[in-house]
């Protein structure tokens, strides 16, 4: 008995197991259960209206305008649709379609047929002209509409121009290395301290001949010099043995430190504030509070009631709020009965005085010279490598030429390159032309390279140009 | 009949439970997704990582990636592709052309510093590189297999090399690859995710102890048949040497 007891529990057990679950609403029959139908069905069969016997319809062979041969002389017998054809399907047949053949009295005369194979070109190659031929009945083609709205007046995420050996390096930008342009934040000078100069920068800053300060980015040059690393495991069987710890790629943290640090004793301890010992009251008066107390506002209670301001709720309550609005909320409504009512519209009249404006020109003359420089300077910058492709160990040299493109002069030229710390900056090889006496500063990137700053002594005057050449070597 | 009621019965509990934990498990993996979680890691089964990868990039099979294998001084490198029969036995530096998305054996031998030795590691090659045309083999992935690593094998451990394309954004000074900066992981840590934050993983290397006895090797020891070339390499040998027809490794790890 006891046996055929603990059978029937353990057939009950599963059932029961699930039961549930395909009751549940996640994974149960139940949803499928309750979902409404999306399909109304009838018990009583549609009336078929009886449609006449149509006989089958012969195979249509398509022909394309590259295909057709003017100068062929048709097949009346194998039923071939040339043109004009605006097929209708019901039930599958084609019905009312208006075909014609080229054995049409029509089509025998040449200038027909010239019109017969022009109009098959403009269908299938000038779609606008075509819509003008086509019968109101035919089918129209509605162009698909673009997935993104592209707004003409929109401007490229990446404006910067990108030399490279390979049209791929942007999209793998990982195997190259780039120097030029201006990367991530727009670099720029706030209160004279740089701003926003990234690894990879480089920019042209200056002075307009209105005093605005300008910057002109580079273009970019891509140099395909990947370089690998490795990180490594040791497994044994003594698996917690640590063979080298990791240096510069990751700290391990024990299970131990964690659960120290976030002890709850602790923090209870660390919210012992000797500040809580006295506080303003209400009436204006200040007491000490005993250190007992302040002792006991380290419970979960007590900071409760100390962070209740009494002053704080007066202020915030919800009373003083409600009375505030309430008269702004009565006048609202009143205003909105007296504007809404009909018997009481409100007529609103103008008078419009005609005026005449009466002007005497007169014949004036100016005497002076015109300034025909219309163009702001403006520095642009191209950046140049005598390397496409490099190992680690060469030598790359990099040409900076700049051009004053405006019709004005700019002043406190200066030109700054981050180099990316996969550039190590040879240091001698800066050099400015002779025509643009300047300095060359350099200084440490903070990320293992250098940035050059060259600054021209004088103005960069309308249309000149210079160039700035220097050597890194690839690590 | 009440044995094949009871096993009917067991089979049900059975079926019931795995449901009950198969569900469990897809909840806990749905909670598990975040940015930071990385499904993969390098202690799964070898091939399994470059297999979901090449099934979800696509890769060209027509195109062969170079890998350039480097030992301490040198040595020989035999590369074998799904079959016990090696495709090419090559001098150190070995540079030979692989398909992403596969997994290849290789047989380490003939080392001036461990003389008798040799070892079997596996490469599985996770990604490719996209160099200018006609420059694909100046710029082969690197497998630098350092004395280190082979001491370590020697001494009854697994060695793992997750070998990743640096950023160059995020780049070092040093090269961390042959100037050694020590990059090791705990055993615990995800190496394959580490090897992520750095830059993109492109080849595991496996290094243990095993190596292999006849023609009885559990499936893909070999590789799982992926496309090979030599390129410009010149094989030393000329002759083809098939494992099954040696007498042994000369000196097997688990001999010493």
């Amino acid at each position: 008995m006891l046996s055929a007891t603990s059978k029937s529990a353990r057939l009950l057990i599963p059932g029961f197991a699930g039961l549930a679950l395909m009751l549940n609403s996640g994974c149960g029959v139940l949803p499928h259960l309750q979902r409404e139908p999306d399909h109304v069905f009838s018990s009583s069969l549609p009336e078929i209206p009886e449609t006449p016997v149509r006989p089958a319809s012969t195979p249509v062979e398509a022909h394309y305008p590259d295909t057709l041969n003017p100068n062929a002389t048709p097949n009346p017998a194998d039923g071939t649709v040339r043109m004009d054809v605006k097929p209708t399907l019901i039930d599958g047949h084609i019905a009312k379609a208006t075909v014609s053949t080229l054995d049409s009295p029509v089509a025998d005369q040449p200038d027909a047929r010239k019109q017969v194979f022009s109009q098959i070109q403009l269908v299938s190659f000038q779609a606008e002209e075509a819509d003008t031929l086509v019968q109101p009945d035919s089918p129209t083609f509605t162009p698909a509409e673009p997935r993104r709205e592209i707004d003409p007046r929109e401007e490229p995420c990446n404006r910067m121009e990108t030399l490279a050996a390979s049209p791929f390096a942007d999209i793998y930008s990982d195997e190259y290395i780039f120097d030029g342009g201006d990367r991530n934040a727009p670099a720029g000078y706030v209160a004279g301290q740089r701003s926003g100069f990234d690894s990879e920068d480089t920019v042209a800053k200056y002075t307009d001949h209105v005093g605005d300060a300008r910057t002109s980015p580079s273009n970019r040059v891509a140099v395909y010099a990947p370089r690998f690393g490795s990180v490594r495991t040791v497994i044994g069987l003594q698996a917690d043995i640590k063979v080298d710890k990791a240096a510069g790629a990751k700290d391990s943290q024990g299970i131990g430190n964690i659960k120290t640090g976030n002890a709850a004793q602790e923090n209870v301890h660390d919210t012992m504030l000797s500040g809580l010992e006295s506080r303003n009251r209400v009436d204006g008066m200040e007491s000490a509070t005993p250190a007992m107390q302040s002792r006991r506002t380290d419970s979960v209670e007590q900071n409760r009631k100390v962070d209740e301001g009494h002053e704080g709720r007066q202020y915030s309550s919800h009373g003083s709020m409600d009375r505030h609005q309430g008269f702004v909320l009565q006048q609202q409504i009143q205003n909105a009965r007296s504007w809404t009512r009909d018997q009481y519209p409100v007529l609103t009249a103008s008078t419009t005085n005609a005026n005449q404006i009466k002007a005497t020109f007169k014949v004036q003359q100016t005497v002076g010279l015109e300034d025909e420089r219309k163009t702001k300077g403006n520095i642009h910058v191209v950046k140049l490598a005598d390397h496409e492709m490099a190992q680690a160990g060469d030598t790359i040299k990099f040409t900076i030429r700049f051009e004053n493109t405006g019709d004005f002069d700019v002043y406190d030229v200066s030109i700054v390159d981050n180099l990316t710390p996969r550039l190590e900056y040879l240091p001698g090889t800066a050099v400015i032309d002779g025509q643009h006496p300047g300095e060359v500063l350099v200084e440490d990137n903070g990320e293992g390279s250098s940035i050059l700053t060259f600054d021209l002594d004088q103005p960069l005057k309308s249309h000149d140009r210079g160039e700035i050449t220097f050597e890194t070597r690839v690590r | 009949m009440t044995t094949l009621f009871n096993f009917s019965l067991k089979l049900q509990t059975l079926q019931v439970a795995m449901f009950t934990v198969v569900a469990g498990w897809g909840l806990t993996v749905c909670g598990q997704q975040s940015d930071d979680f990385q499904p993969l890691n390098e202690k799964m089964m070898p091939g399994f990582v470059a297999d979901t990868l090449a099934r979800v990039r696509q890769y060209d099979p027509s195109w062969l990636q170079p890998v350039r294998v480097e030992l301490p001084t040198a040595g020989t490198v035999s590369v074998y592709s799904a079959t016990s029969v090696p495709n090419a036995v090559l001098a150190t530096p070995a540079q030979f052309s692989v398909n992403a998305g596969h997994i290849y054996r290789l047989r380490i031998s003939e080392m001036p510093e461990f003389p008798n030795v040799e070892v079997y590691p596996s490469i599985e090659i996770l990604d490719r590189m996209h160099p200018p045309t006609g420059r694909a083999g100046d710029y082969p992935i690197p497998i630098v297999l350092t004395e280190a690593d082979i001491r370590e094998v020697l001494d009854g451990r697994m060695v793992t090399r997750v070998v990743y394309l640096e950023q160059p954004q995020l780049a070092a000074i040093l090269d961390p690859l042959r100037r050694e900066i020590p990059q090791s992981l705990d055993p615990a840590a995800n190496a394959l995710q580490a090897a992520d934050q750095l830059g993109r993983p492109m080849i595991i290397v496996r290094i243990g102890g095993r190596t292999p006895s006849g023609d009885q090797m559990p499936y893909m020891y070999y590789g799982s048949g992926g496309g090979f070339d030599l390129g410009n390499s010149i094989p030393i040998h000329t002759g083809v040497v098939k494992l099954s027809d040696k007498r042994g490794p000369k000196s097997s790890i688990a001999s010493r």
